[in-house]
């Protein structure tokens, strides 16, 4: 009797350790292919939640299967429970955590850009970034390069930051990336130079108004074999000469937002600072995606006879802690003072000072007046000499 | 009719360096002129014309000065007598070269200097030639061997890029208004072209004064 007590508890046991291990199963159990027998037929779950299981299969989310971000049940879908939304900072935190301090935080998902059932993953420009970018994408699609790079290729979508906040040289790194040794100086004069005292897109889209920003560079200890090269000073190196006042007091001494000729003059002339310097780059006013070459760029008086007049607006770009750039405008007509207000920005034909030029004028002058003001007395004198 | 005496003034090699001088720094004003002021001159066709004859025309011309150099100072050795002036020129002969030129001249009186090869120039030249040489030429050729390689140590050395383009702008007016001077100098020799015949041939016609 007790042996028979004993067997059925066993019994009952087993069953129901059966039914949970069934049932421990059964929540887990789900694979890729059993998903796959709904939601890869359009016409059982629609085209909202139909997933191309070939496309799928290539990638790297399929390794791991669907449940690893869908979480259902085995009775799914007859338990009328809708499944988790994805999850992508469970394998992806670190992206996630970029994303957070860029300019896409907030206004974009993972999945407006990303396709994770799809092989590469990225949908195409128009629809991921021209959901929001309209008019950039329809800019750049029309434009000769958009046959051969993405949007991706040169922005980081999950460090985004803002045109304004990149420095001219992080810009150009995108360009050459693909465009290393670009074939410049076979026609362009001073080509390093050109190089590094002008973003890419200043002559390569059709931006209309160039700017020109200030860098503060590094001038200490300039190796020979790094002479000419552009060494950007970062928000540590300045608060290292400026302590905690801010990096902007290091030119902007009063602290109102702007930067006057008198500031510019007094912190090239300050011996403190004979570490660092200004570098001036000019670049666009605006950001445009018409990328081409242009053939009027190469005529070298687009930009060096604009005149004085046309090179008037001027920043200077100081480092922020993450990395990017704050810009604050400088008075106008600074890039054209004659010596230490931009002592290392000179921009030949566009940059010149007009009081030298009156000045070198009026030499010339005082040379030519002399000569005829001697030659008229010569002519009126003529008879006297003839007598002799 | 008797012959004029010539003196053989101004030897080849003299000749060869003014020449070329005269027409790398004419080179070099105009299109300095059109390198500054594009919006208003153009002679070469292109800025990027003008900027390579500008840069050519400078490195020409610095070869070309070196070759001056090394001639008055270790070939001929004159430079000291030619172009420095002397006491007397310091004391009385910048002096009566200024009266003839600004009174003199007009009223018909004799050039108190007599050109030969050991004293080819007059007071007030020697001050102007040895100035211009010894200063103003090196100054416009380094300040523009600057601003050709844009190397940036001497740039930061020196002050900065503005100050150097300042100097060869300003420096490169002085030449501008030389040359307006000296050539309208070299007219007044005893006829218009005297002086300028000499420059070409070497030889000049040796006026007595009367």
């Amino acid at each position: 009797m007790v042996l028979k007590a004993k067997f059925l508890i066993i019994c009952i046991f087993g069953f129901m350790m059966l039914v949970a291990g069934i049932g421990i199963s059964s929540s887990s159990a789900m694979e890729t292919d059993d998903c796959l027998e709904c939601h890869g037929d359009s016409s059982i779950v629609g085209e909202y939640l139909y997933i191309d299981g070939t496309q799928f299969a290539g990638t790297k989310h399929a390794e791991d299967g669907c449940v690893s971000c869908h979480y259902v049940t085995d009775d799914h879908p007859d338990d009328g429970v809708m499944p988790e939304k994805e999850s992508c900072d469970m394998c992806h935190e670190d992206t996630i955590d970029e994303l957070s301090k860029g300019l896409h935080a907030g206004n974009a998902e993972c999945t407006d850009c990303h396709d994770p059932h799809a092989a590469k993953g990225l949908k195409s420009p128009g629809e991921s970034c021209g959901m929001c970018h309209e008019e950039a994408v329809e800019e750049y699609l029309n434009s000769p390069h958009a046959g051969n790079a993405v949007c991706s290729d040169c922005h980081s979508p999950h460090t985004a930051i803002s045109y304004l906040e990149t420095s001219g040289f992080e810009k150009n790194k995108q360009c050459i990336n693909c465009h290393e040794g670009a074939g410049h100086s076979e026609w362009l004069l001073r080509n390093k130079l050109h190089m590094q005292a002008t973003t890419c897109i200043s002559c390569h889209t059709d931006s209309k108004g160039i700017v020109i920003t200030m860098y503060i560079e590094k001038r200490e200890d300039i190796k020979p074999d790094k002479e000419g090269e552009i060494d950007l000073a970062t928000y540590q190196d300045l608060t290292q000469l400026v302590g905690d006042k801010g990096v902007q007091s290091l030119i902007d001494t009063n602290g109102d937002g702007s930067i006057t000729t008198a500031e510019l003059k007094e912190f090239n002339m300050n011996s403190k600072y004979k570490s660092v310097g200004l570098w001036g780059m000019l670049s666009t006013k605006t950001a445009s995606h018409s990328y081409g070459i242009f053939e009027d760029r190469r005529d070298c008086s687009f930009c060096h006879a604009a005149g004085p007049k046309a090179m008037q607006t001027c920043y200077v770009a100081f480092p922020n802690q993450d990395g990017t750039y704050s810009r604050v405008a400088v008075e106008e007509g600074a890039v054209l003072d004659p010596l230490f207000a931009t002592a290392d920005f000179y921009m030949v034909g566009s940059t010149r000072n007009d009081i030298l030029s009156i000045l070198g004028l009026l030499i010339i002058a005082g040379g030519l007046g002399a000569a005829c003001l001697h030659g008229t007395f010569r002519i009126l004198t003529q008879k006297n000499r003839r007598k002799h | 009719m008797e012959k004029p005496k010539m003196i053989y003034l101004n030897p080849l090699t003299v000749r060869i360096w003014h020449w070329i001088h005269a027409i790398g720094i004419t080179t070099l004003c105009i299109t300095g002129a059109q390198i500054r002021f594009p919006e208003y001159i153009n002679f070469f066709g292109s800025y990027r014309a003008a900027v390579l004859v500008h840069d050519f025309t400078g490195i020409f011309v610095c070869i070309d000065w070196l070759l001056w150099f090394v001639y008055y100072v270790f070939i001929d050795k004159s430079l000291i007598k030619l172009y420095v002036p002397n006491m007397y020129d310091l004391k009385t002969g910048i002096i009566k070269q200024m009266v003839f030129y600004g009174f003199n001249y007009f009223k018909g009186g004799p050039n108190p200097h007599h050109s030969t090869p050991d004293a080819k120039f007059n007071p007030m030249q020697k001050g102007a030639y040895l100035m211009i040489m010894t200063m103003l030429v090196p100054i416009v050729l380094l300040s523009g061997l600057l601003l050709l390689l844009i190397t940036q140590k001497w740039m930061v050395f020196l002050g900065g890029v503005k100050i150097v383009i300042g100097l060869h702008f300003l420096v490169a007016c002085c030449f501008a208004a030389f040359l307006f001077v000296h050539m309208y100098l070299a007219t007044l020799g005893h006829t218009f072209w005297a002086h300028i015949i000499t420059m070409i041939t070497g030889w000049e016609e040796e006026v007595e004064d009367h």
